[in-house]
C-alpha cells in the first residue's frame, strides 16, 4: 500500500508525454445498446381498467394502482460520460370522468333542455410516444458510461388518443327534478403533448452483454398553444381535467430496463 | 576485537582472489522455482490452519488469524521481488544448514533458507520453516562460523515454534485477561518484551547444539555477536579520501570536511527492558555459561563448507550487490563510502566506476527533489569514518553538489553512443547545472575570478572554491559546446513547457474531482504487466478477514485483467504470475529487476531521473519485445460513519428525520481507489495513467469498465 501511495505521487508528476484525446470505450468495447424498459408508478385513479357503459354508482375507484409503460430504447455512447438514447413507447390508461361535469346545454328529443351534465366512467386513453433522452454519468462516483450512476434529461412527444365513444352522462332536469342517465358519443380525440423529464438512476452489468438499468424519472407534460382547439367542442373543463391527469401521470415513474449491448 | 577492524584487516590482506566479474550486474535467482514462491496465499494459510489446529490451544478463530497474518507477510515478501532463491548466497546458507542439521535430517527437511536483498544485518525464521537472511548479514560476518551460528539460532526459533508461542503469549497478555488482567498497558508491553527475550535466550542455547556438532569455533559465537551489535556500520572502517574530486582547478574547502568523526559506540550492555532481544553482553554471558556446563571439546573451525578464499569471493559478490541496494534506496552516502572500500581490492572495476558515477548523478538529481534528499540527512547519527561522507553531503549546498557531480561525471566518462547510461548522465548533469547554477557563477579562467573579486572588494565566500571548478574543462572545446547547448536548451524548454501546460489543459482528462488521467500512449499492443493488487481495508473487520478478502479480489482481478486486455487487443505478459503452473525463474528475475527499477524511480518525483536499473531495461525490452510496463492497483477503504451529535439532535427534534438519520448513521463510508499506470521503459518515464478515487463500493462491473477502458485507451489506434 505504501508503495502504491508513493507511486501515485510519483506518476502524478513525472510524465512528459502529451496527453491525447481518449476514445470511447463503452462497456468492454460495445458502444450501442437496445433496451426494453418497463416504467411504472403509483396512481390514485383507475388507469388500466377502462370500461364502457359502466354504471354510475358501482365503479368508483378508491384504492391505489400501478400504471405501466413499455419502451424500446436505442442508446449510443458518445463519450465516457455521455449517452444519447432514442426511444419509442406506448401505454394505455384511462381518464376518470367521475368528477367532471359540464354546463353544456343538451336537447332531448322530447324537447327537454338540459343545462348541466355529470360524466361517469373511465374512457380508454392510448399513448404512443417517442423522444430522446440524454444521460450524464457521474464520474465522481466512479461511473464510466454506460456503467454507474447517471443523471438524465429527456424530451418526449406524446400522442394521446382519448376514446370518448360511449360516455355515460347524468343529466339533471331541474324542471322535473329528476336525473336521467344517457350515453353520449363524442368519438376519438387526439391530444399531442410534449413531456420534459429528468431522471436519476444506475446501470450495472449482468453479463458482458446485458445491462440492468434502474432509475426513476420526474417529468411534466406541457400543453401546446392549440391544445384546447382540437378537443371536445366547448368542453374546456374536460380538457383541463384530462391535462391535469396526464401531468400527474408523468410526474414520477420508476424505470426498469434490460439492455443488450452491441 | 571490533568486527569493523576485522573487516578492514580482511580487506587489507586479501588483495588476491578478486572473483567478481568486470561485467557484474546483480545477483539473481537460479534453478527451479521453489514451491514457496509458486503457491497461492490462500493455499498456504489453509494448509497452516489444518496443520496447527492440534498443536495449539488457540481458538479456531485465533488459529486462522495466526495462519493468515504470518502467511500474508511471508507470501508478500517471497513474491514481492526482494527475496532470492538458488543464488550463491542462499545456496551457501542452505549448505551450511545441511552441515548444522546433519544429525537431524527430519528437521532439515522442513527448512529452507532464502536471501533478502537488504543491507540491514538481520535474519529471522517463520513458522512455515523458512529462514531468511539478508545480504547485509552475509556481507558483514567475518567467516562461515558466524553465519552458521545465526542460522542455528533461527533453526531453534523454528524448532521451538517461537513465532506461534509469541502469538499465543500476545493473546494471553492483551486479549484474555487472566493472570495479566491487572497489568496496565506499559506493564503488558514490558511483559511481552520479556517473553521475547526469553525466547532469544532459549534459541541461543539450543543453537549451540547444532553449532557445536558441526565443529565450528566457539570463539566465533562471541565475535558474531559483535557483528550483530555493530550491524549498522559499514563493512569496514576506512578514512574517506576526497582526492579523486580534486585537481589543479579544484581543492575541496576544508569547511566541508569533518575534523573528527564520531566514535563507534560500545552498546553491548544497554538496558534491554524495552527491547525484543537481550543485550549482547547478556547473550554472550549466557552462552559462555552454557558452554562451560557442557562436557564437550571446543571446535576450532571458522570455515567448513567453503574455504576462506571462496567465502571471500562470495562476500565480494554480496558487497557488490549491496551497492545496488544502496543506490536503489538513494543511500548514495553509504554507496560512495563502500565503493571506495571495494576499490582497494578492485581498483579498475567497471561496475564500481559506474556505481560511483551513479552516486554523483543521483545526488545531483536529488537536489531538485523537494521532499527527499536521503544522501545528506542525519550525519550526526552516523558513527565512524562513514560520517565524513554524510557530513560533506549535508554541509555542501545543492549548488555545490551539482557542480562537483557534473565535473566528476564529465571527467570520468567518454561519449559512447551505445551506452545510454553514460550519454544520459553526461547530458542531464549539464542540463541540471544549467537549471540550478547561474551562468556567471562559473568562471572560464583563473584571471577573471581574481579580477572580479578584487573589483567588488567582497569577502570570500565558502563556495568560492567552486567558481573555478570548470576552468580546466572550459579548455576542452567539446565541453564548452555541450555546456552552452545545455544552457540554451534549458531556456528553450521553459518556453515549450509553458505551451505544453496550456495544451495539456485542453486535452487532459482530469477535470473531474478524484479523476486524474493522462493518455500519453495510444498504440500499445503488448504490455509487460505486474499482476494487479487489491487492498481491502475495512476497519469494521479484523485484519485477517481483510487480508483474505484482499487476496480473493486480487486473484479475481488478475484473471479479469487477462480477459479484458485480450478484448482490447493488448497482449499481456504477466511477469510475476505467468501462470499458475508455469512460473519460471527467468521471468521471476525479470520481475525482480522491474520491481527494483520501480523502487528506484519512486525516489524521484518528476525530475526525469535515469535510475541505475534502467541500464538493464534494454534486455527486458528486447526479450519481451515491448517498451511498456503496466501496473494496476485497486483498494477499497471502508469505515463506520462517526456519530454526529448535531445530526442526531436535529433528527430527534424533527421526528421525521429519524429514519434519515438512522440510514446515514448505519451506512458505512467507502472509498475506492483505482490506479493504472504504464511506464515507457525506453524513456524511463510514465507514459499513461488512470488515477481515480471514488466514494463508492467495490463493484466488479465498475472495475471491469475502468480496466477495459485503460487497456482500450492504451491501444486505441488499433
Amino acid at each position: 500500500m505504501r508503495f502504491t501511495l508513493i507511486l501515485i505521487v510519483f506518476v502524478g508528476l513525472s510524465t512528459t508525454a502529451k496527453s491525447q484525446k481518449p476514445v470511447v470505450s463503452g462497456y468492454l468495447g460495445k458502444t450501442n445498446y437496445a433496451m426494453v424498459k418497463f416504467n411504472t408508478g403509483l396512481r390514485f385513479e383507475h388507469p388500466e381498467k377502462w370500461k364502457k357503459n359502466n354504471e354510475v354508482s358501482s365503479d368508483y375507484f378508491t384504492g391505489v394502482d400501478f400504471k405501466s409503460e413499455f419502451e424500446m430504447t436505442y442508446g449510443h455512447i458518445f463519450s465516457n460520460r455521455f449517452i444519447v438514447e432514442g426511444l419509442v413507447g406506448f401505454n394505455t390508461t384511462s381518464v376518470d370522468l367521475n368528477n367532471m361535469s359540464s354546463a353544456f346545454e343538451y336537447s332531448f328529443p322530447s324537447g327537454f333542455q338540459s343545462e348541466y351534465f355529470n360524466y361517469f366512467g373511465y374512457p380508454k386513453i392510448t399513448d404512443v410516444y417517442g423522444g430522446i433522452n440524454t444521460k450524464f454519468y457521474r464520474r465522481k462516483k466512479g461511473a464510466l458510461a454506460p456503467i454507474g450512476v447517471y443523471y438524465g434529461l429527456g424530451l418526449n412527444y406524446h400522442s394521446y388518443k382519448v376514446h370518448l365513444d360511449h360516455i355515460t352522462a347524468q343529466i339533471r332536469d331541474y324542471d322535473l327534478n329528476r336525473v336521467i342517465a344517457t350515453q353520449i358519443n363524442y368519438g376519438t380525440f387526439t391530444y399531442n403533448l410534449v413531456e420534459l423529464n429528468g431522471s436519476f438512476g444506475a446501470t450495472s452489468a449482468l453479463t458482458d452483454f446485458l445491462l440492468l438499468d434502474l432509475g426513476f424519472s420526474v417529468g411534466w407534460v406541457f400543453a401546446g398553444a392549440n391544445y384546447y382547439e382540437n378537443t371536445i367542442p366547448e368542453e374546456a373543463g374536460f380538457d383541463s381535467g384530462l391535462l391535469e391527469m396526464l401531468q400527474l401521470y408523468q410526474i414520477g415513474k420508476v424505470k426498469i430496463g434490460l439492455a443488450y449491448l452491441f | 576485537m571490533k568486527p569493523s577492524i576485522l573487516c578492514l584487516l580482511l580487506y587489507c590482506f586479501t588483495a588476491t582472489s578478486a572473483q567478481v566479474p568486470d561485467n557484474f550486474k546483480r545477483i539473481t535467482c537460479a534453478g527451479e522455482m521453489p514451491e514457496d514462491f509458486k503457491s497461492a496465499f490462500s493455499d498456504k494459510y489453509k494448509q497452516d490452519i489444518l496443520a496447527s489446529q492440534n498443536e495449539t490451544d488457540l481458538s479456531r478463530k485465533e488459529v486462522q488469524e495466526f495462519a493468515v497474518l504470518t502467511n500474508y507477510h511471508n507470501h508478500n515478501l517471497l513474491t514481492g521481488g526482494s527475496v532470492l532463491y538458488g543464488d550463491p548466497v542462499s545456496t551457501y546458507a542452505n549448505e551450511v544448514l545441511d552441515l548444522l542439521l546433519a544429525k537431524q535430517p527430519q528437521l532439515r527437511e522442513k527448512l529452507r533458507v532464502y536471501t533478502i536483498k537488504s543491507n540491514h544485518v538481520n535474519a529471522y525464521s517463520t513458522n512455515q520453516g523458512i529462514l531468511y537472511i539478508t545480504l547485509g548479514l552475509v556481507g558483514k560476518v567475518n567467516n562461515e562460523a558466524q553465519l552458521a551460528y545465526v542460522l542455528a539460532h533461527e533453526v531453534s526459533h523454528y524448532n521451538n515454534q517461537h513465532v506461534l508461542h509469541a502469538f499465543e503469549n500476545q493473546k494471553d497478555i492483551w486479549s484474555r485477561g487472566g493472570g495479566y488482567k491487572d497489568l496496565n498497558v506499559e506493564e503488558k508491553r514490558l511483559t511481552t518484551y520479556k517473553y521475547s527475550r526469553e525466547s532469544e535466550f532459549e534459541a541461543d542455547k539450543e543453537a549451540l547444539d547444532y553449532y557445536l556438532q558441526a565443529g565450528y569455533s566457539t570463539d566465533e559465537i562471541y565475535t558474531g555477536f559483535d557483528v550483530l551489535l555493530h550491524g549498522y556500520l559499514p563493512i569496514a572502517e576506512h578514512k574517506y579520501d576526497w582526492d579523486y574530486l580534486e585537481n589543479d582547478s579544484l581543492t575541496i574547502s576544508s569547511h566541508y570536511l569533518i575534523d573528527s568523526v564520531a566514535q563507534i559506540k560500545d552498546m553491548d550492555d544497554v538496558d534491554d527492558a524495552l527491547l525484543t532481544h537481550p543485550n549482547i553482553h547478556k547473550r554472550k554471558e549466557a552462552v559462555r555459561e552454557d558452554l562451560s556446563s557442557r562436557d564437550i571439546s571446543t571446535g576450532k573451525l571458522q570455515f567448513v563448507v567453503k574455504d576462506t578464499a571462496d567465502f571471500q569471493g562470495l562476500q565480494d559478490l554480496v558487497h557488490f550487490e549491496m551497492l545496488n541496494a544502496f543506490v536503489r534506496s538513494g543511500n548514495y552516502g553509504s554507496a560512495l563510502y563502500h565503493i571506495q572500500i571495494l576499490e582497494k581490492r578492485f581498483p579498475e572495476h567497471s561496475f564500481l566506476k559506474r556505481m560511483k558515477l551513479m552516486c554523483w548523478y543521483g545526488m545531483l538529481k536529488m537536489t531538485s527533489n523537494l521532499q527527499k534528499t536521503t544522501y545528506s540527512t542525519g550525519y550526526r547519527k552516523i558513527e565512524g569514518e562513514q560520517q565524513a561522507v554524510y557530513y560533506f553531503a549535508s554541509k555542501m549546498p545543492k549548488r555545490g553538489i551539482n557542480i562537483l557531480a557534473t565535473k566528476y561525471i564529465w571527467e570520468n566518462t567518454k561519449p559512447s553512443p551505445t551506452d545510454s547510461f553514460v550519454t544520459t548522465i553526461r547530458r542531464q548533469s549539464l542540463e541540471h547545472l544549467a537549471q540550478t547554477v547561474k551562468k556567471d557563477f562559473l568562471v572560464e579562467n583563473y584571471g577573471y575570478k581574481i579580477t572580479s573579486t578584487a573589483k567588488k572588494k567582497r569577502k570570500p565566500k565558502k563556495l568560492d572554491f567552486l567558481k573555478i571548478a570548470f576552468v580546466e574543462l572550459f579548455k576542452d572545446s567539446a565541453f564548452t559546446v555541450a555546456y552552452r547547448q545545455a544552457y540554451d536548451k534549458v531556456e528553450t524548454e521553459k518556453e515549450i513547457e509553458e505551451e505544453y501546460t496550456d495544451d495539456g489543459k485542453q486535452l487532459s482528462d482530469s477535470y473531474v474531482q478524484g479523476v486524474s488521467s493522462h493518455y500519453g500512449l495510444s498504440d500499445v499492443d503488448k504490455l509487460l504487466f505486474l499482476s494487479p493488487k487489491f487492498y481491502r481495508i475495512d476497519l469494521r473487520k479484523e485484519l485477517d478477514k481483510r487480508l483474505i478478502a484482499s487476496d480473493k479480489q486480487a486473484t479475481d482481478l488478475n484473471e479479469r485483467s487477462k480477459r479484458l486486455s485480450e478484448m482490447a487487443g493488448v497482449d499481456l505478459i504477466t511477469l510475476d504470475k505467468p501462470s499458475a503452473t508455469n512460473k519460471t525463474t527467468d521471468a521471476f528475475n525479470d520481475f525482480m529487476l522491474i520491481r527494483d527499477w520501480l523502487r528506484e524511480e519512486a525516489l524521484y518525483e518528476g525530475v526525469g531521473f535515469y535510475s541505475y536499473s534502467t541500464n538493464y531495461l534494454d534486455e527486458i525490452r528486447q526479450k519481451y519485445d515491448t517498451d511498456y510496463l503496466g501496473l494496476n492497483y485497486v483498494s477499497l477503504f471502508t469505515e463506520k460513519n462517526q456519530f454526529n451529535g448535531t445530526y442526531f439532535f436535529l433528527s430527534v427534534m424533527s421526528l421525521y428525520g429519524i429514519p434519515f438519520y438512522l440510514y446515514w448513521q448505519i451506512r458505512p463510508l467507502h472509498n475506492l481507489d483505482y490506479v493504472f499506470v504504464v511506464f515507457d521503459l525506453k524513456k524511463g518515464d510514465v507514459g499513461f495513467y488512470d488515477l481515480k478515487t471514488f466514494p463508492a463500493k467495490y463493484k466488479r462491473d465498475v472495475i471491469n469498465s475502468h480496466m477495459y477502458n485503460s487497456f482500450n485507451q492504451l491501444n486505441r489506434k488499433r
